[in-house]
């Protein structure tokens, strides 16, 4: 090899170990960030709580009503639905009977809730004759948390009628915040009519009344 | 393509992107619960009825009734009649009748009574019959005593005594060995009737209300007025059934208010 040659490749290899050496030496000083989070979800969870119930006779004690809470999960219930259901139970009911049912709903979570009139839904027993007998029937929905009941609906002719209004909700109804709690109370009974019809004896009726509540969108 | 063409557009894909990310995730993440409530109610029954008990007690055997049902009343809105006919009647000739009202619906009633006389001779026996119900049972010391109970109101005629123990009752009117009630919530009155008109319904409304289960005896008192021996007109054989007077107890019963 000539001189000129070796010259050239002395030259080549060279730098060439030299980049390598200092590669090696600058991989060394590396450094690493991270970003470490956790995120715990928050409960959505809105129950309800008796408060008491009542009926309108006074001197008599034939007409009975009772209520009590249960648990009712509507398909995704973590926690089993826990004082999801009120139920209502009114027997030997007769014309100018009445009995009123006062409850609240409840936000025990942690996050606030809101509903709208489109998430209520009233379910009445198709086997009972409406169209017959639901001007006799008396259902009325009252808020309490204002000092004096403000009715909300009644049942008119079997058909839910909205007597407050929903759109502009004065009363803040519509939305419960954590920990917050509304006050309602349900009378449910037979009008005084003496033209009630005979044949309304003996019968029965249910009904079902859904609200459904959705977490606030921030 | 321009940089800042290229930027813009990849701007928009990512905003596009997102958006269609978030969608989807807006709906599935909103949490819900439900909460509802259930109700049921049944209705109770309006249902009673007065019966003759075909029991009585008159001055003496001469005079009897003869008494039925002619039209029944044992729901809301009708009106029942119990026809009672004083059969050989004659002045001053008086009696009791018993007949019983039950309350065998699951609600309380209030029963109203008309006390109607017939059409008599001429139209105005009537003045000369007299009516007295009695809205409660006369017991004293568990007795049955007609007589120390209405004293002080019946008139000649009627005193003659008749006393049973409670369980003669219990048995025989009611036809129940069982214990019952008949202290009538019915309020005890003493309402005697007298120069009625055939034309005239008398009415009695019973203030206090008969429970469901309950059942009562209602006497009635009845008789002849001796003034009608200042009416031969109205003893004549010519009268026909005068000597056997009509006389009819109509009855409504309504719920009684809670």
């Amino acid at each position: 090899m000539k001189s000129k040659e070796k010259l050239a490749l002395v030259l080549a290899i060279v730098p060439l170990l030299l980049l390598t050496m200092s590669g090696m030496t600058l991989s060394h000083w590396d450094d690493d960030v991270k970003v470490e989070g956790s995120i715990s979800m928050g409960t959505f969870d809105v129950q309800m709580s008796l408060e008491d119930f009542y009926d309108n006779e006074t001197s008599l004690d034939v007409g009975h009503i009772s209520a009590s809470l249960a648990d009712w999960n509507d398909g995704d219930d973590v926690d089993g639905g826990v004082n999801d259901s009120l139920i209502i139970t009114m027997s030997n009911v007769y014309p100018g009977y009445e009995g009123c049912v006062v409850f609240n709903i409840d936000n025990n979570g942690t996050i606030p809730a809101e509903t709208n009139e489109t998430m209520i839904t009233l379910t009445g027993s198709s086997t009972f004759d409406w169209d017959t007998y639901g001007e006799y029937v008396i259902a009325e929905l009252y808020y309490l948390g204002g000092g004096t009941p403000l009715l909300l609906a009644h049942l008119d002719n079997g058909s839910l009628v909205y007597d407050y209004d929903f759109t502009t909700d004065p009363q803040g109804l519509l939305t419960l915040d954590v920990g917050e709690s509304q006050w309602f109370q349900l009378c449910i009974g037979l009008t005084q009519d003496p033209n009630a019809p005979e044949a309304m004896m003996d019968t029965s009726m249910e009904f079902s009344l859904v609200l459904t509540w959705i977490q606030a969108v921030p | 393509m321009n940089n800042k063409y290229a930027i813009v557009a990849l701007l928009g894909i990512l905003a596009v992107l997102a958006l269609t990310m978030t969608g989807p995730g807006l709906t599935v993440s909103h949490w819900n619960d439900q909460v509802k409530i259930e109700g049921s109610m049944s209705t109770g029954s309006l249902e009673w009825d007065i019966t003759p008990t075909g029991l009585s007690w008159n001055t003496n055997t001469v005079m009897h009734f003869d008494a039925g049902v002619r039209a029944s009343g044992d729901g809301p809105g009708q009106t029942g009649i119990i026809g009672i006919n004083l059969v050989n009647a004659y002045p001053n000739g008086y009696g009791a009748y018993v007949f019983q009202v039950r309350n065998e619906g699951t609600i309380p009633v209030h029963v109203t009574f008309w006390f109607e006389t017939g059409t008599g001779c001429a139209g105005n026996l009537a003045d000369y019959i007299l009516i007295n119900p009695v809205f409660d049972a006369p017991f004293y010391n568990g007795e049955f005593d007609l007589l120390n109970y209405s004293i002080a109101s019946i008139q000649d005629g009627w005193t003659s005594p008749y006393t049973r123990p409670l369980s003669w009752w219990l048995n025989n009117v009611n036809s129940m060995s069982t214990a019952m009630s008949l202290e009538s919530n019915m309020e005890s009155g003493t309402v005697l009737y007298t120069n009625t008109t055939s034309t005239t319904i008398m009415q009695y409304d019973t203030d206090n209300i008969l429970m469901p289960g309950e059942k009562t005896i209602i006497f009635v008192w009845i008789g002849i007025s001796d003034e009608l021996q200042q009416h031969e007109e109205y003893m004549g054989e010519s009268c026909g059934d005068a000597y056997n007077p009509a006389f009819y107890i109509h009855y409504y019963a309504v719920q009684a208010l809670p």
